[in-house]
């Protein structure tokens, strides 16, 4: 299956803009964001706790729907999907 | 017939935008009562472009005082002003560029106990805060006025913008639950002159009737790639503040 993951931000900056990515059929979204971070020195830092968890304010959507973090570990891709991933950025 | 008139000097001024909003639309303009929250490098270019749009009546809110650090992209401000309050020296240069609109400003800490009194019977609420805790506030006393929030924000030559209204989409609860860590953000002037450029025509747009809002979108612009893309947003069932 064909999943788009797409990046914004500093994450932009650090892990590019958007990767598209051809997966076996039942890959779950956490363990490909943590493998896509794992690609980039420090990029699993950037996006997961020390305990494996999405950083708390990382947001993930799976096109117009956030995912909660707790489903994200559990939570199978599908042909078609487009993932964006950002920190909200703060400053003003 | 427009429910506020023109007068012959107002016509004169906003005549190249009468051209695009129409009488009525201008007169929507002036009718209108908008607080800004923040008068920093977000609100500069938000405060300028209503005041100079005709907005007839701006608040605007910001509890600092005007550093040397703040001018690489605080616009309302200059080196004159250092030490100033913002809202001091804002109001002044806002006035000074039009004359003809009603501008107050409050040096406040916006709180969740001062924040529904501050906002007041505004037609709505433009976020250009540093910080989302007070982002937060502002969403919730919006959303319980049921007016909208002109929600941007940015970090070095990256923004976002969205605009949070009552009933017809997701809060800004619904896209961030958590908060960022605080940091001493990275920025370039231009990026809030972007970024608040565009919260500023959403709040005309609003005001007007014209256009699609940015309703249910959150616009991503990245300066380096010269490039806007948008995500769709839905609002979050069991959302704290909307659902």
């Amino acid at each position: 299956m064909n999943v788009t993951i797409r990046l914004f931000a500093q994450f932009r900056e650090r892990f590019g803009p958007v990767h598209e990515l051809a997966l076996p059929e039942g890959e779950r979204l956490a363990e490909v964001l943590h493998e896509l971070a794992g690609q980039t020195p420090d990029g699993v830092a950037a996006l997961f706790a020390p305990n494996g968890r999405l950083l708390d304010y990382v947001i993930v959507m799976q096109g117009a729907a956030r995912i909660e973090h707790d489903h994200a570990a559990t939570l199978e891709l599908r042909d078609g999907d487009t993932i964006a991933v950002f920190p909200p950025v703060a400053g003003g | 017939m427009a429910a506020i008139e023109l007068d012959s000097s107002e016509r004169e001024r906003y005549g190249r935008q009468l051209l695009c909003l129409g009488e009525e639309g201008q007169s929507r303009l002036k009718d209108a009562h908008i607080v800004i929250a923040g008068a920093g490098g977000l609100g500069s270019p938000i405060a300028i472009y209503l005041a100079v749009a005709g907005v007839g009546r701006l608040t605007l809110l910001d509890r600092d005082t005007v550093e040397r650090t703040n001018l690489n992209r605080q616009i309302l401000h200059g080196d004159a002003d250092l030490g100033r309050p913002k809202v001091e020296s804002g109001v002044e240069a806002l006035r000074a560029l039009n004359p003809s609109i009603r501008i107050e400003g409050i040096r406040v800490t916006i709180t969740d106990e001062n924040a529904a009194s501050l906002i007041g019977d505004a037609d709505g609420v433009v976020d250009a805060m540093d910080n989302y805790p007070t982002r937060f506030v502002l969403n919730r006393v919006a959303h319980e006025r049921g007016i909208p929030l002109f929600h941007g924000a940015i970090r070095g030559f990256h923004g976002q913008a969205t605009t949070c209204v009552p009933g017809r989409g997701p809060c800004l609860a619904c896209l961030f639950p958590n908060v960022p860590p605080k940091e001493v953000f990275p920025v370039v002037g231009v990026t809030p002159g972007v970024i608040g450029c565009i919260q500023a025509t959403e709040v005309i747009k609003y005001l007007t009737g014209e256009g699609d809002l940015l309703t249910g979108r959150l616009l991503l612009w990245d300066g380096l790639a010269c490039s806007a893309e948008e995500i769709a947003v839905e609002p979050r069932t069991g959302c704290p503040v909307c659902s």
